[in-house]
């Protein structure tokens, strides 16, 4: 499929799907004042997944690029999983500084990506040390699943000691499962700048990033500052993911398999595959959240939940396709 | 007017000296071939004239000192084409010879029209729109070519441009070589094909385990003597079979 033809598919896939998210449901409700805030608290529920899977999967694309690897991505590499301890972290220390009643308040919505910004950065940067010291893929992918390990047990130590309070314990639980359910125009406010200034960066990137593509020593011959484009790479991908996270949580798989399936559409140039990324990827978490909202159950499946159990099949379907490929030409 | 000018070039990798004392020029309009057996430095004296690797003594391109030159500068002045790429994506044909563009700020047409000139110059038109991982080896060397003459550098080096080549197309870069050199540009190559060097070659530097043998003229440099020290074969001097471009 032309590149052109799928780039436009996506726009139409994704104004589909935030208008299904829209208007399936029910909306009959008695007053037109109840149906309104329904209404508006459905479009922020969606706009937010759609702005986390975008962010995510312009995170994921910024990552393979950065490390030369179609397997890096936010949540294998550690980042996320530094962004979600550190949020956790936030989370218990705000508690600690304005008390209980105040966790799900304004101060901690404000302080929350901040504190995902700095997990994720301290991530990436660490990983980038060992990627320097050896730059093999299966040693950078070992170091990123070891610090991924070490945040995530890092982060169920902060959520046992925030299990001594009820409404704190719930509030990190909720955040580590990853879940758009409260989504209000505020979180769509705090994530909206940070995804469309990300995509527009990673956007901007696009070429320096098709450079990497031949090795730093290549780029570097054909004029790139390659300690320049990393380092701002690292912030993009960094407070992408730091904004998603702190907003939808640790959703697995988005930044992994949103690029590596669209790059056999629109090609590997990242001028295509970044505008593409951003509109897969918010289809692909609105989509997993329509799915979170449909099933039937009791209390709501964590969105966190539904991209693992879709991305991790998904995600095995293509590699083991690009096997066959590789065993069959 | 010398536009490569290289003084006690030292280079030390992990406590081994992998070149020492390289000294040598080249003049806009020459083609320089560098020789030697597997493992004198040839490759790491590319990657030093580029600042790919530390290094002590001086290099000056186009009369300035090379480590004063910024990234986008250097590539506008100097370009390699490298013995392996580590490129590995499947970025089309075009795309990659793109690449070549980046330090420049033109127009879209100014560069698509160079672009479409560096695919005609390596016979890759045809290729274009192909996925460069899908290539054969000698394709993607070509393609690495026209990467390279798309940054319109004055100064091209190449390492062993033409060891994955046919006879026909190894003939063809030599001429679009010569021509680039006839343009006042400066070629210098790493290359194993003496009978090569002997034909196409102004001027070549023999390099012995990281130290130069001899520098000048390519026949005054290529002889028995220096042959049998650098390779320990004999040199033959006879009418042996030899090709042209028809």
């Amino acid at each position: 499929m032309p590149a052109r033809r799928a780039l436009t598919l996506l726009v139409v896939a994704s104004v589909a799907a935030l208008a299904v998210n829209l208007l399936a449901g029910p909306t009959s409700l008695q007053g037109q004042e109840l149906a309104s805030a329904l209404l508006t608290l459905r479009a922020a529920r969606g706009l937010t997944a759609y702005l986390v899977g975008a962010s995510l999967a312009v995170a994921g694309v910024l990552a393979q690029g950065l490390f030369r690897n179609p397997l890096a991505s936010p949540d294998l590499l550690g980042t996320s999983a530094g962004a979600s301890f550190a949020g956790k972290v936030s989370i218990l220390l705000l508690s600690a500084t304005f008390g209980h009643g105040s966790v799900g308040g304004l101060a901690v919505e404000a302080w929350l990506p901040i504190g995902c910004l700095l997990g994720a950065l301290s991530a990436l940067l660490v990983l980038l040390a060992l990627a320097k010291r050896a730059p093999d893929t299966v040693v950078l992918l070992l170091a990123g699943f070891l610090l991924s390990s070490l945040f995530l047990g890092l982060g169920s130590f902060v959520t046992s000691l925030a299990q001594e309070s009820w409404e704190l314990g719930r509030a990190v639980i909720a955040f580590a499962l990853g879940s758009v359910t409260g989504a209000g125009p505020r979180q769509v406010a705090t994530l909206a700048p940070i995804a469309l200034i990300g995509t527009l960066a990673a956007f901007a990137w696009a070429r320096p990033l098709d450079l990497l593509l031949s090795g730093e020593e290549e780029a570097r011959v054909l004029g790139l500052d390659v300690a320049r484009a990393r380092r701002w790479c690292i912030i993009w991908i960094a407070l992408l993911t730091a904004g998603a996270v702190a907003v939808g949580g640790n959703l697995g798989f988005v930044g992994l398999v949103v690029p590596h399936g669209l790059r056999r559409v629109v090609g590997v140039a990242h001028r295509r595959l970044v505008p593409a990324a951003a509109l897969g990827g918010g289809v692909f978490v609105l989509a997993c959240d329509m799915v979170a909202r449909a099933l039937p159950s009791r209390t709501e499946i964590p969105l966190g939940v539904i991209t693992d159990l879709i991305g991790a099949p998904l995600f095995l379907g293509l590699v083991m396709r690009s096997q066959r490929r590789l065993l069959h030409g | 007017m010398v536009e490569l000018r290289v003084h006690a070039l030292e280079v030390t990798i992990r406590e081994r000296r992998i070149l020492h004392g390289v000294s040598f020029q080249a003049r806009a309009g020459e083609l320089l071939a560098v020789l030697g057996p597997n493992g004198a430095g040839k490759s790491t004296l590319l990657r030093a004239l580029l600042g790919l690797v530390p290094h002590g003594g001086e290099v000056r391109i186009g009369g300035v000192l090379r480590a004063q030159l910024p990234a986008h500068e250097l590539a506008k002045k100097a370009s390699l084409v490298p013995a392996q790429s580590q490129l590995t994506a499947a970025l089309r044909v075009r795309e990659v010879v793109a690449l070549g563009r980046y330090s420049h700020r033109a127009t879209q047409a100014v560069n698509d029209a160079r672009i479409e000139r560096a695919l005609v110059e390596t016979d890759l038109v045809a290729f274009a729109d192909r996925a460069y991982s899908e290539l054969s080896t000698g394709e993607q060397k070509r393609t690495l070519l026209a990467r390279a003459l798309c940054t319109d550098a004055s100064l091209l080096l190449l390492d062993e441009p033409t060891a994955s080549l046919d006879i026909e197309h190894a003939l063809r870069l030599f001429v679009l070589l010569r021509a680039l050199a006839a343009d006042g540009r400066t070629v210098v190559l790493v290359m194993h094909q003496l009978e090569h060097a002997l034909a196409f070659a102004d001027h070549a530097l023999l390099l012995q385990r990281g130290k130069p043998l001899a520098f000048g003229p390519a026949r005054d440099v290529i002889t028995p003597a220096n042959v049998r020290a650098l390779y320990g074969v004999d040199m033959i001097e006879r009418d042996a079979p030899g090709f042209r471009l028809p």
